[in-house]
């Protein structure tokens, strides 16, 4: 048994070295095999595990390599090893522990272990014996240096088998019986061994070859002591090993900034030269230190890096041009210097930019207005007192000479007024640009905004003109009595006095053309009115004093005392400007509505009025909007009062009218909720709704009602019922009464007693355009209203703005139903045989239209549906994954949850596994225990039944009488 | 990426807790039973009558879905294989990988999983799944790999999501939805034939057949009682499997894409079963 097992252990040595190929081959089988010399192999071994997916271009995993039949015969095979060998050994009352160095180790090969036990000798020797004869080693001791000698084992290259054993497989068996029973433990830790090779190595390696060199070994190991820090072999001769070595960058001393040292190994002579150095060294450390110092202050000094930066930059740049203008002195001289520095000098004579001034804020404006007005004012006072010496002065130089006095005077006044100019004194250009130019700082803004104005103006400026060439300067009442009648008066014959006026003005300078002339007049007309004015107006305390203020003024006039009296108490000025200016605004409202009931009728004044107002409107918007709030509740009580009484014109006066037109011009319509509009847009409806109509001045208030209401809805689209209505009643006013063709005209005929735009000639002239202050003027009995040409042209204007109506509401769903009465009315309105061609061929193209829009309409309406519901769609899902997946990865979010997640998998995986042993080792200490029970039991029953067998055969022997030849035979 | 992780119960506690339930829902009903003996079932008839009183409001029964007839698809011959380029485990697709297919010795011809995708969107995308009549589809591979998507899957529209999608499934074995963990995709055992339901009708398209149909005209012709199961090829080149087809069909004179015949069966199941 020993030698067989010595065999083993011979092999064990070379696992390592060929390891791939005889892997099958472990130690029993190949014991077994040593006899029968063939390798048959263990079909079993040759099963791999095998993917169940396969992933192209992938190798053979950790796991996958697995050899499930192999993993499980070398399973076997160590268990026998192990397992076996304590079992068989636990029966025994003696046992063999080996307990030398590393012989426990595996991984060690025998010369390793020679070698660590000769060093642990010499150790034990030398080292430990001396210092502490009398102790007793102990186990710990064992371990000396270990990782040492694993470290030079690694390197070394002799891993072969110790001659021992060499030298004991080559001689007899009976030459190492103690050395055989060492290793007995050796060979059962190393393994498996190939027997051919064995056989090999032992033909040509000798104990003679190979003991020396690993003595050799073992001393070189303890002389040498490490890698490549060995000291350099010693020279021999002075300046055969020499180091040289530069020391640069030193500042410059002497011409020299370097030092070159030379030092001999052997001699070390450098110490003098060295001590040179060092002085000279310590010289320019000294000095550097001291410039450091100066450095450092300086940059202290320098507030910013930036600016070390820049000045960097400056001097660097300064380098740059010196060496520029070096090069430009050698190849050109002169030229590029000279031109720079022409620029330069033409540079400097340059404007260079300056701020222009501020925007000035609305105050500033404001005070500046004001402060301009009264300046103006002044001087218009002093002009007034001063006059007298002046005029007589010109009297003196004489006044037939016209030209010469207008130029005088203009050079004489335009010091303080050039606006004073007449209109013949443009006599030189100069004088006509100064003085316009004095003009446009002041009334450039009106200019624009009066253009239109301007047309009539001029007949009540060619009156003050021709005051002026008399050279009468009265006070500025008289003057405006004058304005004022000349500009009632002028009216019809204005364009006549215009050209008189030319004819006055170019007596000297004729050449000059109409248009030119025209607008110098103009200009000098505007000037004037403003003169007889006063610049600086209080602001009016009653009603009275507006009145007084203003009437018999015409319309520019108007404009421009409402402006000045705004300027000089503007609100941004003063608080209290504020009350002033809403006070006047109270005034002003109630001037306006006092204008429409005087009776020859001022359209312009009035006209002119409304800008103004709904300026002053804005600056005081919530004052405004009470006033008219109250106005609106006096006119809403007024109609009601009206209403009762019956035979009375309920309609809406012009005065009532006219502010409407302001309100609805002042406040906004489009809002959805206003203070002042909605209440005015339901009164006007009102208006429209519930008065009957008696006349035909009625029905032209209404139809004007109608269009104040487009335009006032037009941008809001509210949709107004009442308005409608009265286009009805219109329509049916204009048709011949036959109550019986419709029931709901009948109501409208209750209202519209009388077809009184029923046209009779079917020639009258249609007036596109109707007066309506002129029909406002009329008495309501006037023959006018009866006539067709009233008749047709009002029918006309109704039609156009019941056309903005169809417009308007053309996208309201229930358009067909709202204009469908409205279009059969029209159709028989058409069928009146007495209608103007122009207003047939309207209203044939308005109910055409109807037809169109309403047809359009109802073919897009859809039928209604019942419990409209669209099917839902299946609901999704989104699936969950990774856009670069690995597997083995846990993809949680939470690290610590993953990590103690794998390690319990890892846990489980241990457990199952040491479970899984240990069921594995059970069994197969089961089945040992088994086959020694069954041998023992074979053993038993042999015994029993040889011990039987030879009972039995004694028994018959007894019997048989062979024995004692039948002495004690019964019978 | 962070998202919903929804704590895993173990299994024995799972198994208790279900088993609670089922006793609170058997106590429930118990109580029920106790309750409608008490009352003798007046109440549900108390809320019919509630029902019927409100004016204009008509009950509708509710609609019963599982007697919608469906249809079944099975995308047979599909290419979804794994490889390892590089470091990563890529789906396998002959635009991107046609050199390592070729060192493989593979026809990167064949590597056609965007036929796949394609076929994929252009089922579950029709207004027929969203109506809820796609009762099932299945991926056969030509690895003998089976994979069951789920009607209400969200497929990514993207191609490489897609790939993305296709590794980790084959990776996993499974997919599941985010926020629940109700199986979207799975690999499930073969063959398909077992889980197709029983009075299914196989109808195999490929352009080889002889029998050419006007789709209309044969889906109108089958009956509501059965089950459609069109088994359509997801490759680029062949014939799918005749296994268990019963019928083979052809539905144009033109080889068709996958994606074409899809929706050209989605269209004649949708004109039949009026799905808009």
């Amino acid at each position: 048994m020993a030698k067989s097992k010595n065999k083993s252990i011979g092999g064990g040595g070379k696992k390592k070295k060929k390891g791939g190929k005889q892997r099958h081959l472990s130690g029993p089988l190949a014991a077994s095999m040593k006899s029968t010399q063939s390798t048959r192999p263990n079909l079993f071994e040759t099963i791999w595990s095998r993917r169940k997916f396969n992933i192209l271009g992938k190798k053979k995993g950790k796991g996958e390599e697995l050899q499930i039949g192999l993993s499980r015969s070398l399973a076997i095979e160590k268990r026998k090893k192990t397992l076996m060998k304590e079992y068989d050994e636990g029966m025994k009352s003696t046992k063999f522990i080996d307990r030398r160095l590393g012989e426990k180790d595996a991984s060690l090969e025998e010369f390793d272990k020679g070698i660590l036990r000769m060093q642990r000798q010499y150790y034990m020797y030398f080292v430990v014996k001396r210092a502490s004869k009398y102790n007793l080693s102990d186990e710990e001791e064992d371990e000396f240096a270990p990782s040492q000698e694993h470290f030079l084992l690694g390197m070394d290259d002799f891993n072969d088998q110790i001659q021992l054993e060499d030298d004991e497989n080559a001689g007899a068996e009976s030459t190492g019986v103690p050395v055989g029973g060492r290793s007995v433990e050796l060979g059962e830790e190393t393994g498996n061994i190939s027997i051919g090779k064995r056989w090999c190595w032992r033909r040509w390696r000798s104990k003679k070859w190979c003991m020396p060199e690993s003595f050799m070994k073992a001393k070189y190991e303890v002389v040498f002591l490490g890698g490549l820090l060995q000291p350099l072999p010693v020279p021999d001769r002075v300046w055969d090993d020499v180091v040289m070595d530069f020391i640069t960058r030193l500042p410059c001393l002497q011409g020299h900034d370097c030092i070159l040292v030379v030092v001999d190994r052997l001699r070390s002579r450098a110490k003098d030269s060295l001590c040179h150095l060092m002085r000279l060294l310590n010289y320019y450390f000294l000095s550097l230190v001291a410039k450091r110092a100066d450095e450092k202050e300086e940059t202290e000094r320098q507030i910013a890096a930036l600016n070390k930066l820049t000045d960097d930059l400056d001097d660097r740049l300064r380098a740059l041009n010196n060496r520029d203008l070096k090069h430009s002195t050698e190849k050109q001289p002169d030229d590029l210097f000279d031109s720079y520095y022409k620029t330069m000098g033409e540079l400097y004579f340059e404007s260079r930019a300056r701020p222009s001034e501020r925007t000035k804020t609305p105050e500033e404006i404001a005070q500046e207005e004001r402060e301009a007005l009264e300046n103006l004012e002044k001087e218009r006072l002093s002009r007034m007192h001063a006059d007298d010496a002046d005029d007589a002065d010109e009297y003196e130089t004489g006044e037939d000479d016209i030209g010469k006095n207008g130029f005088k005077s203009s050079s004489k006044r335009d010091r303080y007024i050039s606006g004073d100019d007449p209109g013949y004194s443009f006599s030189t250009v100069k004088d006509n640009g100064n003085k316009r130019g004095w003009v446009d700082a002041i009334y450039e803004r009106e200019e624009n905004e009066e253009h239109d104005q301007e047309d009539e103006s001029p007949s009540g400026g060619s009156e003050s003109n021709e005051d002026d060439e008399v050279g009468t300067n009265d006070d500025s009442e008289d003057h405006e009595e004058e304005d004022n009648s000349s500009s009632e008066s002028s009216k019809s014959f204005g364009d006549d006095r215009e050209a008189t006026d030319d004819d006055n003005a170019s007596t000297d300078v004729k050449q000059i053309d109409f248009i030119n002339l025209h607008n110098m007049e103009v200009n000098g007309q505007k000037t004037r009115i403003h003169e007889e004015l006063p610049y600086v107006i209080e602001v009016p305390r009653s009603l009275a004093e507006i009145c007084s203020l203003l009437d018999n003024r015409n319309d520019v006039e108007v404009v421009e005392v409402i402006r000045r009296i705004c300027a000089c108490n503007s609100i941004s000025l003063r608080k209290e400007n504020r009350q002033k200016i809403q006070v006047f605004y109270g005034f002003l409202l109630n001037y306006f509505a006092v204008l429409a009931t005087r009776k020859p009728l001022n359209i312009l004044i009035i006209n002119s009025l409304v800008k103004p107002l709904i300026e002053i409107a804005r600056e005081v918007p919530y004052f405004a909007a009470i006033c008219a709030r109250e106005r609106l509740l006096r006119i809403r009580t007024q109609f009601s009062e009206d209403f009762k009484i019956p035979g009375k014109s309920s309609w809406p006066s012009l005065k009532t009218l006219n502010l409407f037109r302001l309100w609805s011009q002042t406040f906004s319509c489009t809002d959805f909720r206003h203070v002042v509009m909605t209440p005015v847009i339901l009164l006007m409806c009102e208006y429209l709704m519930r008065c009957p109509i008696t006349s035909g001045r009625d029905i032209a208030v209404g139809s004007f009602l109608c269009s104040m209401l487009l335009s006032v809805t037009k941008m809001s689209q509210k949709y107004l019922p009442e308005v409608i209505c009265f286009f009805q009643m219109l329509l049916a006013c204009s048709t011949e009464i036959n109550p019986t063709l419709d029931h709901s005209l009948v109501f409208l005929k209750l209202k519209a007693s009388e077809p009184w735009l029923l046209i009779h000639d079917e020639n009258c002239t249609v007036d596109a355009r109707l007066d309506f202050f002129l029909i406002m003027d009329m008495d309501a009995d006037s023959p006018y209203f009866i006539s067709d040409n009233f008749k047709a042209s009002l029918l006309s204007s109704a039609m156009k703005s019941l056309i903005e109506f169809i417009n308007l509401y053309q996208g309201l769903v229930a358009f067909p139903e709202i204009f469908q009465p409205i279009e059969s009315l029209l159709h028989q309105v058409l069928q009146g045989p007495k209608l103007p061609k122009i207003l047939r061929s309207n209203i044939e193209e308005i109910a055409a239209m109807i037809r169109k829009k309403s047809l359009e309409l109802q073919s897009s309406r859809r039928p209604l549906e019942m419990r409209k519901r669209r099917p839902e769609p299946i609901k999704l899902l989104t699936p969950k994954f990774e856009e670069n997946f690995v597997k083995g990865i846990d993809y949680d979010p939470d690290r610590e949850r993953a990590q103690r997640k794998k390690l319990k998998k890892q846990l489980k995986k241990e457990a199952k596994g040491a479970v899984r042993e240990l069921r594995k080792d059970n069994s197969f200490v089961f089945e040992l225990k088994e086959k020694d029970r069954l041998v023992r039991e074979q053993e038993r029953a042999d015994k029993y039944g040889k011990t039987l067998a030879f009972l039995q055969e004694q028994e018959h022997a007894f019997k048989s009488g062979q024995l004692g030849k039948g002495r004690k035979r019964r019978k | 990426m962070v998202r919903a992780y929804r704590i895993k119960f173990p299994n024995h506690l799972k198994r208790k807790r279900h088993a609670e339930e089922e006793e609170e829902a058997k106590e429930e009903l118990r109580s029920e039973a106790v309750d409608s003996r008490d009352y003798g079932g007046s109440g549900e008839e108390e809320v019919e009558d509630v029902m019927e009183d409100i004016p204009g409001i008509p009950v509708i029964a509710p609609v019963d879905r599982l007697k919608k007839p469906g249809v079944i698809f099975i995308l047979d011959k599909a290419t979804v294989e794994i490889g390892k380029v590089g470091k990563k485990h890529q789906l396998l697709n002959s635009d991107e990988h046609a050199n390592f297919l070729k060192k493989h010795n593979k026809d990167p011809s064949e590597y056609r999983p965007d036929i796949i995708h394609q076929a994929l969107l252009s089922i579950l995308d029709s207004p027929l799944t969203k109506a809820g009549r796609l009762q099932a589809l299945y991926i056969r591979s030509t690895g003998r790999e089976l994979i069951e998507v789920k009607p209400n899957v969200r497929i990514p529209r993207t191609f490489r999501r897609f790939c993305g999608l296709m590794v980790q499934l084959l990776e996993k074995h499974k997919i599941t939805a985010e926020g629940s963990r109700e199986k979207l995709l799975a690999l499930i055992k073969n063959p398909v034939t077992d889980h197709l339901p029983v009075n299914s009708r196989k109808i195999g398209l490929s352009y080889s057949s002889d029998k050419v149909v006007r789709m209309s005209d044969y889906v109108a012709a089958a009956s509501d009682n059965v089950n459609l199961v069109f088994v359509v090829g997801a490759m680029s080149h062949g014939v799918i499997d005749k296994g268990f087809v019963e019928d083979f069909i052809s539905i144009s004179n033109y080889p068709l894409s996958a994606a074409c015949c899809i929706g050209r069966i989605c269209n004649a199941l949708e004109q039949k079963w009026k799905i808009l």
